[in-house]
């Protein structure tokens, strides 16, 4: 049988860790209590333990990934068959939360949280944050589909206590939250709690999409760099699958269509409307259909299908200077696209002169469940080989 | 304090021997209790010798009548000790039990008191089958007017029952087929033990197991076994199911958060169940986890001994469930 | 017997006592009829009336300090055995001033002051019980029997044939009284019982067994007073077989019409009370004034008991959680959770 092994929690301060160096190889016989990785978390780096003896049979993380605690890391194979359906009357056995849905753990715990939305939360869990005027929301679980439980609460204090309160200072203005902003904090916290995020960069040299730029205007065709990117995307994406997909339990969903959403600040808030079916559009075309969008956004005239459906998000923050960020995934995608300003560097050509040059980071945040670390790396380069060639990006589509 | 070590069924006999010295109202009435065969599980051996039949009284085969006629003679100034075989055989003296014996007094408006108690055991483990291993105190406990004592250990048997025979209401009395000869300390000296008060058998802070009779047991290993994994249960002994020491129960779960109750009867509609009912309901607030019931399956007992161990409540079956209230399931 | 028959006083008391048990039952029965039928009276209700004789008869031939255990027809018994008419009444009338606080009703008088130890609305439940008040008796070392009624339905059922072999046994001082009013609820001896004659049947057992008239007062009283002498001398357990009819239904509610008129005519005829006034002016226990003046007693005592019961104050609901257990802090502990 399948047995996970998971970022431990090491601290109650630790939220993720990162996989230094794994002790075993896939297919290498463990024994319980034996280290098989070795693990960086935020205080010291430490060892982490096989709880059960058998076969090492799957590694996820790879060594140098930083992983949210809690996220499976390896499979251990117990050598015990797995089990079989559970019959009608083994109702006293009670059930194993990893292979079927654990009716204990479904039972009414879920309670409503005063937004409307269904927290999964132990009772006791529920009564410390009242008695402690804690959110929720802003607890991750740990406990059986994902239950908040007491020892969440009480590491989530913890860490709250360990923070400097902030001062009680006169004069405090308080702000409601935006509908937007309401929507957003709650499905940032859901993303970063259930989503194990990783991240990858690169740097894109920039030139050649930006001449292609300009001799488009100057044929009277206006595109921006964000166009552009948009449309090295959308065929970037062609050839990864697992990019534009969904994590659905224990199956990926992997969408027909390409639908990019665009992350656009309003004052209110973050919104991401949606641009459809962007592999049958022309670059031009596509500019198009994302200027109207963005548009349509800013007058706070979006219909509802401009935020429907949206298979991954591009954020770009170049307008504001900014060198390289990390988004976190816009639910339920499976990555999204970070970039930032270009901006012009001195590099080396090949004889090792210095030259100009125009760079972009882009930085893609995927979710570990459904993707890794090289399918990404390699994903960005084709991005990469796309804006610095240039060509392709207005071929039909 | 002197103790000696005896055992279960020793227990129960000498409680019945101290009140029949302390008080000559005090008689035994069931089916073969008389010597030198003793009580089909020894309960009563040597006290027809010592006290003569009149007052360990053997019967027909006829338990309707033992309990009707314990029942006559409680109310008219004895206090009958009436042993019924095995608990299956109970459903054989149901209407006496039920309407007649924990209802007099209510319907006579209080008029009366029964001083009564109706020994029986229960309990599989023994290939004793579908019609001779019955846990039913499910059963009785739903029954207004009734006490219900169930203990597990020799000293808290004698204790209770010598409680039992001095108190002035019905109490139906359960031990264990499999516990009899199980041995455990008892004082020299006269005692007796409360009704309604719960006994902490093992200290814990992680988890509490609720147990009763031979479960009792079950669950003192269970916790040995989840010491070794740093694992600290409690186990709490209600001892009496009716009145039921709710406080003590409830004390342990805000401590642990966990609940975790072992009994013996079918799953479905039993004694477990009512200890859950219970503490969602006043303990709510203290819940880190859905509660664990761990009882036998909802099927009748098999006579074949892998049969009915696959039934029945087992050691392994409280880790897990304890394990399971703690998110630790392998 | 002729007119000139010298009675002694203490049979002239009896007599007159008797009598006047039997029409304190009858005023007592026809009015619950009444009252019932006006819808006064909660629950539901089975009336003996015609049977009068069988209860007066057996209870008189017993001491105070003699036991009792009746059935759901247990009016016309527990009366005659002791019960006063007001508490029974209260009791139908479900007051606190009933005999049984209001917690038991019809199916369930029971007054253990007069040594009743229960109607009873399971039938054959009471004749274990009167077993263990027959043992305690014989333990205890006292000369007290105990009278146990049941009806010709309860014959089939397996306590009463437990209780009879255990009865035997012990030699027990208990009298099995079998009321028989020719129906079990809607069916006749014929479609229950195989053997034709019980009074055979009960000697099976080693019991002393004999058939009376149950609606002659007197051939009842004879044959108790017979069996219990014999059981205060250490004889054991009788059997009696007494004939007799329920002139009404089952209970009321049903008129009891499925049965023959003409066998209702007949039986009505041979109503015990007229039946024991002849007897009693017969013999010159008294005269005519006199029962008259019995007859208007039992009436004004009756019509009191029923305006003092409709009166008196119905129970607080909260007083159903009281009379469960005799201690007041094990008991709060079984009902609510908690000691007070």
């Amino acid at each position: 049988m399948r047995k996970e092994v998971t970022m431990p929690r090491m601290g109650q301060s630790m939220d993720e860790g990162r996989v230094l160096r794994w002790f075993k190889e896939v297919g290498a016989e463990v024994k319980r209590g034996e280290a098989i990785a070795e693990i960086e978390t935020d205080k010291a780096v430490v060892e982490v333990e096989a709880f059960v003896t058998g076969t090492l049979v799957e590694i996820v993380v790879a060594e140098g990934e930083l992983v949210p605690i809690g996220t499976v890391i390896a499979f251990i194979d117990d050598g015990r068959p797995e089990p079989e359906p559970t019959p009608a009357l083994s109702t006293t056995a009670p059930p194993e939360p990893s292979e079927s849905p654990a009716p204990s753990a479904a039972a009414g715990q879920e309670v409503r949280a005063p937004r409307g939305e269904r927290i999964n939360v132990s009772p006791v869990a529920r009564r410390l944050a009242e008695e402690h005027g804690i959110d929720l929301a802003q607890v991750k679980g740990t406990g059986p589909g994902g239950r908040i439980g007491k020892a969440d609460v009480e590491a989530y204090l913890a860490q709250r206590e360990s923070v400097p309160t902030t001062p009680e200072a006169e004069g405090v203005k308080r702000v409601p939250l935006s509908k937007i902003r309401q929507t957003t904090a709650h499905r940032m916290t859901e993303s970063k709690a259930t989503a194990p995020h990783f991240y990858v960069s690169i740097d894109i040299e920039m030139s050649r999409a930006l001449a292609l730029r300009d001799s488009l205007k100057a044929r009277g065709q206006e595109v921006s760099i964000n166009d552009l990117i948009l449309k090295a995307t959308t065929l970037a994406l062609a050839g990864y699958p697992n990019l534009n997909a969904t994590f659905a339990g224990d199956e990926l969903h992997l969408y027909p269509h390409i639908n990019l959403a665009v992350a656009v600040a309003l004052d209110e808030g973050l919104i991401t409307p949606v641009i459809h079916n962007c592999e049958s559009l022309s670059l031009a075309e596509l500019a198009a259909a994302a200027k109207e969008v963005i548009e349509r956004a800013r007058m706070g005239r979006l219909r509802p299908e401009d935020l429907d459906g949206g298979t991954f998000t591009v954020s770009n923050l170049g307008a504001f200077g900014v060198k390289h960020f990390e988004a976190i995934l816009n639910p339920p995608q499976a990555a999204i696209l970070a970039v930032g300003t270009v901006r012009r560097v001195p590099a080396f050509d090949a004889h090792d002169r210095v030259i100009p040059a125009q760079l972009l980071t882009a930085t893609v945040s995927a979710d570990h469940r459904v993707t890794d670390g090289a399918e990404v790396a390699r994903f960005l380069q084709k991005l990469k080989d796309i804006l610095e060639d240039g060509f392709g990006l207005t071929a039909a589509p | 304090m002197t103790t000696r070590e005896i055992m279960y069924r020793e227990a129960i006999r000498d409680a019945q021997r101290e009140e029949m010295l302390r008080d000559p109202t005090v008689f035994l009435i069931g089916e073969d209790l008389r010597d030198p065969w003793g009580g089909t599980y020894k309960a009563t051996q040597n006290l027809s010798t010592e006290f003569g039949n009149e007052r360990v009284l053997n019967t027909p085969i006829c338990e309707e009548t033992i309990i009707g006629a314990s029942l006559g003679a409680a109310l008219t100034g004895l206090r009958p000790v009436a042993e019924l075989m095995y608990f299956d055989f109970v459903m054989r003296s149901m209407d006496a039990v039920v309407n007649q014996v924990a209802k007099v007094r209510y319907m006579s408006g209080g008029q009366v008191k029964v001083p009564l108690v109706i020994r029986t055991q229960g309990g599989g483990g023994r290939s004793s089958a579908a019609q001779h291993g019955n846990s039913l105190e499910a059963w009785i406990c739903h029954v207004p007017g009734l006490f219900v004592a169930m203990p597990s250990t020799p000293y808290d048997a004698k204790g209770l029952l010598k409680t039992a025979i001095r108190m002035d209401d019905p109490v139906f009395f359960i031990e264990h087929k499999l516990l009899y000869m199980t041995k455990g300390p008892v004082p020299d000296e006269e005692y007796t033990i409360p009704f309604g008060v719960a006994d902490v058998k093992r200290k814990g802070d992680d988890v509490t197991i609720v147990a009763t009779s031979r479960m009792v047991l079950f669950a003192l290993e269970a916790a040995a076994e989840l010491e070794k994994e740093g694992i600290s249960a409690e186990v709490i002994d209600p001892r009496t199911l009716v009145p039921l020491d709710e406080a003590t129960i409830l004390e342990s779960v805000h401590k642990t958060n966990r609940l975790v109750v072992v009994n013996e009867g079918v799953e479905r509609c039993g004694w477990a169940a009512e200890v859950a009912a219970l503490v969602q309901k006043k303990g709510f607030g203290d819940l880190d986890a859905p509660i664990e019931r761990v009882c036998t399956r909802n099927v009748p007992l098999p006579f074949q001994p892998d049969l009915e161990n696959y039934v029945l409540p087992s050691v392994a079956d409280i880790v897990r469930a304890a394990k399971y209230t703690l998110g630790k399931v392998e | 017997m002729t007119p000139e028959t010298i009675l002694d006083a203490e049979t002239k008391t009896l007599w007159l006592d008797m009598f006047r048990k039997l029409v304190r039952i009858r005023h007592f029965e026809r009015s619950a009829f009444e009252l019932y039928t006006a819808g006064k009276l909660p629950g539901f209700m089975h009336i003996s009336i015609g049977q009068e004789a069988t209860a007066v008869g057996a209870c008189s031939a017993l001491r105070p300090d003699d036991y009792m255990t009746s059935t759901h027809r247990g009016h016309g018994d527990t009366i005659a055995k002791g019960v006063s008419v007001e508490g029974a009444m209260a009791e139908l009338f479900g007051r606190v001033t009933g005999v049984c606080r209001a917690k038991g009703g019809s199916m369930h008088i029971a007054d253990f002051s007069q040594n009743v130890l229960g109607a009873n609305g399971i039938v054959a439940a009471g004749a274990p019980i009167a077993v263990g008040a027959g043992l305690s008796a014989k333990k205890r070392g006292t000369d007290q029997v105990v009278l146990c009624f049941f009806g010709d339905g309860a014959l089939a059922s397996g306590p009463i044939h437990e209780s009879m072999n255990c009865a035997a046994l012990w030699k027990l001082p208990v009298i099995f009284l079998r009321q028989n009013n020719q129906y079990a609820e809607s069916t006749p001896r014929t479609d229950y019982q195989g053997i034709p004659d019980v009074v055979e049947w009960a000697k099976g057992y080693g019991i002393s067994a004999v058939r009376v008239d149950g609606n002659d007062v007197l051939a009842v009283y004879r044959a108790v007073k017979e069996a219990a002498a014999r059981a205060r001398r250490g004889e054991g357990p009788s059997f009696i077989e007494s004939e007799t009819y329920r002139w009404y239904g089952h209970n009321i509610g049903d008129p009891g019409t499925w049965r023959p008129k003409e066998e209702i005519q007949a039986w009505k005829a041979k109503d015990p009370i007229p039946r024991f006034r002849k007897v009693i002016l017969e013999n010159g226990a008294a005269t005519d004034a006199d029962l008259d003046a019995i007859e208007a007693e039992e009436e004004a005592r009756l019509q009191a008991a029923i305006e003092a019961a409709e009166a008196a104050p119905k129970p607080k609901p909260g007083t159903a959680l009281e009379d469960v257990y005799v201690d007041p802090d094990l008991g709060a502990q079984a009902i609510q959770g908690v000691r007070p």
